[in-house]
């Protein structure tokens, strides 16, 4: 082994001095892992050798849960599984269910789940940036960043009732219009926040500490990134052109114009780079949408009771973590048949081996903080 | 001159000073965080707070019941000869303690008589204060301060 | 009322699993008469509605494997195939590689569990084309405790999938480079997904028995309610 080898080249004090390999337990209740993730590294000195992810910790069978509820009650659970993006999760099981029953969703309440998705995706990359900030060693970005999803949450909790997990969608549309100013109000968080992602990069993206910790790090090609199913800024970062919101779009995705921030190099800095990106189209997007909110009902034609024809649905969405996906199965009961959940975050941390191999220990955490796992979604 | 420009920014610290500078902006700016205790939010109209049901327009068709996910509702109706004149149930058990704050209970009523209140400050000592029958269920209506938002979900004649 | 699906359900999954190891032991003559008379008065069998959805991907693979390909009923029109498992792997390597396929995308790895199909597992694959940009759905059929093969040398993104597969439903995936647990602890005894295992798990008797429970399991009579309330209320 090349390891070895270097080993052997770099410590002529090996005769005198054993050296050997350690294996080092990073978590589970590690800060870095941002929840209860446990890496079992192997380690030569300071550089990994191999890494094994031990996982579940959080294991609740969400996926059981929904078994033994109605399809309409087994909505609010699946905002627990990503809990910083609980209105995409709801609009990726809420939109599975409409596909198996053939609904056609108003256009007004597309445009109105485009909007509240977007802002979630804002709200979620912002608590990203702070916490992956915070994990490399740039503390003021977690202040400035949670202030900004203060305010995201709070339009939220006008919108919705809920500020966290705001069980967002009914089967068929959306509950409310937007309530009276609410729509100025998010005008203005759009004029602002450019400003403030600004700030953001102002302190990251140029600064040499964070490039040093961050370029050539944690590198994926593209072709490892496909093979592994990796999704979402993670799979971007490799260069990989795949957005579900272009490639297969849902909810009038297609109506906007927006772009896809892509990265060259597939190491931790482009992928913050995409995140980063990705905030200022989904601004475009909200932009978008008000301008262009169509009048309409709120509610396609549902019955009270819901009971899908016999057969299988596969719905994806783009996530703020990645392609969520849900494949339902009805039985043509009331109640879920079978449910599966496609985690973006579960199927991302298998690149997180490949990407850890050869750096050393402290970059295992710039790696997970660059995969913005959520741990609730990882183990569901 | 680019390569000078690049050269001075290398030993100036440049982009190290640009950070500083957006951090020492905020010294002077007010605060952003808020005194809970001490100064209560102004909470939106539709807040999910804690449940609150209207026992007099209460007709005890159990749709909440059967709509709940969590199985916190229970109301059980009064007997067939009452029901004729007085459909109020004669109990109506609802546990916040396994409340989701999801809101499927009041989308199912068709009278609008349960609907969530603007109360948040539901810490107790004793898990069992938050389980909440007939006579605890009415939220306390002196408190001026919280406002309702029963009257988006309560039914409109057509 | 909205638990009452597993009582119901338990009696058939045993009754089919005592039947496996006679099936095995003897030839298959005297199974075939068993589940005629069954099928009409016992549970209902799972099957899609709806029609069968045709796109490129699933044509040139019925053009290559002709007959062993057959199309799945899909209410939402998605295009689906059902594959022999024998043959499995050598699609799914047709369907990655083929130019007209170029299914390059393994985007979910699943099963499910039928316990009243004569066929009691399923796993489906979710291919997709970033090239093409077409999805296509691949299931294959197993009996209880027949291995699948694994997909890990086509897309190694199957690794966590198939081991997930193999904690929650109990589908062991032939060749698998490491399957073992990964969302379940290590001494779980069971597999959640399937049917007959209980919503509350080994616990299932004593939550509901607790008179601390939720008020769904109050009793319907309303003085033996209160009581119990009240009981709850003075103990604590
Ligand atoms: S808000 Fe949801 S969990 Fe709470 S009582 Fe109503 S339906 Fe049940
Ligand atoms: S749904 Fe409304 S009217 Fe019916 S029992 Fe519940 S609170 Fe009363």
């Amino acid at each position: 082994m090349t390891a070895e080898q270097q080993a052997e080249k770099v410590s002529p004090l090996r005769e005198i001095m054993e050296t050997r390999e350690v294996e080092l337990n990073l978590g589970p209740q590690h800060p870095a892992t941002h929840g209860v993730y446990r890496a079992l590294v192997k380690l030569d000195g300071e550089r990994v050798l191999g890494m094994e992810s031990i996982i579940g910790y959080l294991h609740r069978g969400i996926e059981k849960w929904a078994e033994y509820r109605n399809w309409t009650q087994a909505t609010p659970i699946f905002d627990r599984l990503d809990y910083v993006g609980a209105v995409l999760n709801c609009h990726g099981y809420v939109g599975a269910v409409e596909k198996l029953l053939g609904v056609e969703v108003p256009k007004k309440a597309q445009y109105i789940r485009v909007v509240l998705d977007e802002l979630q995706r804002i709200a979620s990359h912002l608590v990203w940036l702070g916490t992956h900030g915070l994990d490399i060693g740039a503390q003021s970005v977690l202040f400035y960043a949670i202030r900004e999803r203060e305010a995201i949450m709070d339009l939220f909790e006008a919108m919705l009732g809920q500020r966290l997990l705001p069980n967002a969608y009914p089967i068929g549309g959306v509950r409310f219009d937007f309530p009276k100013g609410w729509v100025e109000v998010c005008r203005r968080l759009l004029d602002v926040l450019p400003q403030r992602i600004d700030e953001y990069e102002g302190l990251l993206t140029g600064n040499r500490i964070w490039r040093q910790r961050t370029i050539g790090v944690g590198v994926i090609s593209a072709k490892d990134a496909i093979a592994l199913s990796l999704s979402g800024p993670t799979l971007r970062g490799s260069g990989v052109n795949f957005d579900v919101r272009k490639a297969i779009p849902y909810s009038s995705y297609e109506d906007f114009d927006f772009e896809i921030p892509l990265g060259q190099n597939g190491d931790v800095f482009d992928r913050y780079l995409c995140r980063v990106r990705e905030m200022r189209q989904s601004l475009r997007i909200i932009r978008q949408a008000l301008d262009g909110m169509p009048e309409g009902e709120l509610r396609g034609k549902v019955s009270k009771i819901i009971r899908p024809p016999a057969g299988e649905a596969y719905f994806t969405i783009e996530a703020a973590k990645g392609q969520l996906g849900f494949y339902i199965v009805s039985d043509g009961g009331d109640k879920p048949y079978r449910v599966h959940v496609k985690s973006p975050s579960f199927v991302n941390l298998q690149g997180i081996e490949t990407m850890c191999k050869g750096n050393l220990i402290a970059d295992v955490v710039a790696v997970i903080g660059s995969l913005d796992i959520v741990l609730g979604e990882v183990d569901r | 001159m680019n390569g000078v420009a690049r050269f001075v920014k290398m030993v100036t610290f440049w982009e190290l000073l640009k950070g500083m500078a957006i951090t020492s902006r905020f010294l002077a700016k007010p605060k952003v965080t808020e005194l809970y205790p001490d100064v209560r939010p102004v909470l939106p109209y539709r807040t999910k707070g804690r449940l609150h049901v209207e026992i007099g327009t209460c007709i005890s068709c159990r749709m909440c019941e059967k709509a709940c996910p969590e199985g916190c509702i229970k109301v059980f109706q009064p007997s067939k000869e009452v029901f004729k004149t007085d459909k109020r149930p004669v109990e109506f058990y609802l546990s916040q303690e396994h409340c989701l704050h999801c809101g499927l209970c009041v989308d199912a009523c068709p009278t609008g008589s349960i609907h969530h209140s603007q109360e948040f400050e539901m810490a107790v000592y004793n898990p069992d204060d938050l389980l909440f029958d007939k006579e605890t269920l009415p939220y306390d209506l002196d408190l001026k301060h919280f406002r309702w938002n029963w009257i988006e979900n309560a039914p409109v004649k057509k | 009322m909205s638990d009452e699906k597993p009582p119901v359900e338990t009696p058939a999954p045993p009754a089919a699993e005592a039947a496996a190891p006679e099936a095995q032991a003897k030839p298959a003559a005297p199974k075939p008469p068993a589940p005629k008379p069954a099928a009409p008065a016992g549970p209902k069998k799972w099957e899609p509605s709806g029609e069968i959805a045709e796109n490129g991907a699933a044509a040139a693979l019925k053009a290559k494997f002709g007959d062993v390909v057959t199309g799945v009923k899909s209410p939402c029109k998605e295009a689906t195939v059902l594959v022999p498992k024998a043959r499995l792997i050598e699609i799914l390597a047709f369907l990655k590689e083929d130019a007209a396929c170029a299914m390059d995308y393994l985007s979910d790895l699943t099963g499910a569990h039928y316990p009243n199909n004569d066929k009691k597992f399923e796993v489906a694959y979710h291919l997709y084309s970033l090239t093409r940009k077409e999805s296509l759905r691949v299931k294959v059929q197993l009996d209880d405790g027949e291995p699948c093969p694994t997909a890990t040398g086509v897309w190694p993104g199957a690794d966590w999938m198939e081991r997930e597969a193999h904690d929650l439903l109990g589908i062991v995936f032939e060749g698998h480079p490491n399957l073992k647990v990964i969302l379940l602890p290590e001494d779980f005894d069971g597999h959640p997904l399937r049917k007959e295992f209980p919503l509350g798990g080994a616990q299932e008797e004593m939550i509901r028995s607790n008179k601390y429970g939720k008020p769904v399991y109050l009793p319907e009579e309303i003085e033996e309610a209160r009581k119990i309330i009240e009981e709850r209320r003075h103990d604590s």
